[in-house]
């Protein structure tokens, strides 16, 4: 139970990002999906979590594969559906004898709606902000679930102008009380900087293939959570994220790579904390 | 066998005045344009637009260039929809044509396209040069009311349907 709950808490920072259009990997974007137009999205995400308190030994490792599709209602309005598989092995040695658990499944399915409220474009420049809000509904399996309907609240700001682009977003996750446990709050913040790297000028007639050099930084602090009035110990606190990246931008799809560093790992209790991570994935316009 | 003849002349007549009267290019300026995953939704919303072949998008300029089929008419409010629609912010579109240029209640058009669609010639257009303004002026006073003489235009495209106009840039008698 407790290691499912780490790997909740940190699913959902890891996974809940990332989730649109253009540049930045793990980072919501404000760039804008045509009218009519889907953007698919699948990666492949590998986290371990270890340097367990406890004398147990405990760690674990997690394959994720999120699936995300976007959608563009409007020009302005942009409807994203994700869905994480699952897998997670963990391990720990409690009394001299080890013990091992595999276990795979679907998390919750979230579904985020973005309208965009500004929007001044130029040549080869553009600066656009969004609302985000959504729910991430209990569809999960067992164990990947927080039997509760949560909810999203956010803004995402992108600015683009030539080579540099610069995207930030804010969202807050209200969680509901499950199984008489009231799950934290949780708040998100990323920013990213991406720089095109090749071609480094434009040329003077079409639109080559790019590369971006990635550059994130992902913050995510949870509350505790509190059970029958009693603050959960082993619960909450934060973690900040380094993420360099490249990505290989074409007319219609979008590879890319990232490292997930841990910078601050501030959590409560004797929660395991993420070590290096890494994502791979690609993003198709249709 | 006279019929047969009277069709065949008619027929060779529809066909050389189609030929003389097309759409060499058009080109979308548009704003907002930053990485080619961008490019990818205005151009799939400008091929859906009837007579579009292909697109060919430079972000340096943000300038889309289209290739349509000659008898094509032009509809200013099909590419503004395109781009809209699209998430970016429309500019204008210029557009390169052949036909015959005459004049109508005293005023210069243009009839090109199979559909023998109208457009005002009106300019010179903003942003030229002191000659090329005069260059233009010069010729849109050459156009004679009297019988339609076969030019080659390029300007900037405002109005649809009968108010369609073009701000002339540059205009030459072609053979």
């Amino acid at each position: 139970m407790r290691t499912a709950r780490v790997v909740t808490a940190l699913l959902t920072m890891a996974l809940g990002t990332g989730i649109a259009e253009a540049a930045g990997i793990n980072t919501d974007v404000a760039l804008p999906v045509h009218q009519g137009g889907f953007v698919f999205r699948g990666q492949l995400r590998y986290q371990r979590l270890a340097n367990d308190p406890t004398a147990l030994g405990r760690e674990t490792t997690v394959w994720a594969a999120p699936l995300v599709v976007v959608y563009g209602v409007t020009s302005r309005t942009t409807v994203i559906g994700a869905l994480p598989y699952i897998f997670e092995s963990s391990k720990s040695n409690p009394v001299g004898a080890p013990v091992e658990d595999h276990r795979r499944g679907l998390a919750d399915l979230r579904l985020l709606i973005r309208q965009t409220v500004f929007v001044r474009d130029g040549v080869q420049r553009t600066s656009r902000l969004g609302l985000l809000g959504g729910i991430e509904i209990p569809s999960g399996s067992e164990g990947f679930s927080s039997n509760t309907t949560q909810y999203l609240l956010g803004g995402v700001y992108t600015l683009q102008h030539g080579r540099h682009e610069l995207d930030v977003d804010n969202v807050w996750k209200l969680n509901g009380e499950a199984d008489s446990v009231d799950a934290g709050d949780e708040y998100q913040a990323d920013a990213a900087y991406q720089l095109r790297v090749a071609p480094w000028n434009w040329p003077e007639s079409g639109t080559p293939a790019q590369v971006y050099g990635v550059l994130e930084a992902n913050w995510s602090t949870r509350q505790r959570s509190s059970a029958g009035g009693a603050r959960v110990a082993d619960s909450g606190g934060s973690l900040l994220f380094l993420s360099p990246g490249l990505q290989l931008v074409t007319r219609q799809v979008i590879y890319e790579a990232s490292l997930q560093i841990p910078v601050i790992r501030d959590l409560n209790g004797s929660q395991l904390e993420p070590n290096l991570g890494a994502s791979l994935g690609l993003r198709v316009n249709y | 066998m006279l019929k047969r003849l009277f069709v065949t002349l008619i027929f060779l007549a529809i066909v050389v005045g189609a030929a003389g009267a097309e759409v060499e290019e058009v080109r979308v300026q548009v704003k907002g344009l930053a990485c080619p995953f961008c490019t990818f939704g205005i151009e799939k919303n400008l091929k859906k637009i009837p007579g579009v072949l292909s697109t060919e998008t430079t972000i340096k300029t943000g300038v889309v260039r289209l290739r349509l089929r000659p008898e094509s008419s032009l509809d200013l409010q099909s590419f503004r929809n395109a781009v809209t629609k699209a998430g970016f912010t429309f500019e204008y579109v210029e557009a390169t044509l052949r036909g015959n240029a005459m004049r109508k209640d005293g005023a210069p058009v243009l009839e090109a396209g199979a559909g023998k669609q109208l457009y005002r010639l009106t300019g010179p257009a903003e942003g030229m040069t002191g000659s090329q303004d005069a260059e233009v002026r010069a010729s849109l006073a050459e156009i004679s009311g009297d019988r339609p003489t076969h030019v080659r235009v390029s300007g900037r495209l405002s109005g649809t349907g009968s108010a369609a106009a073009l701000a002339v840039q540059s205009l030459e008698v072609t053979p």
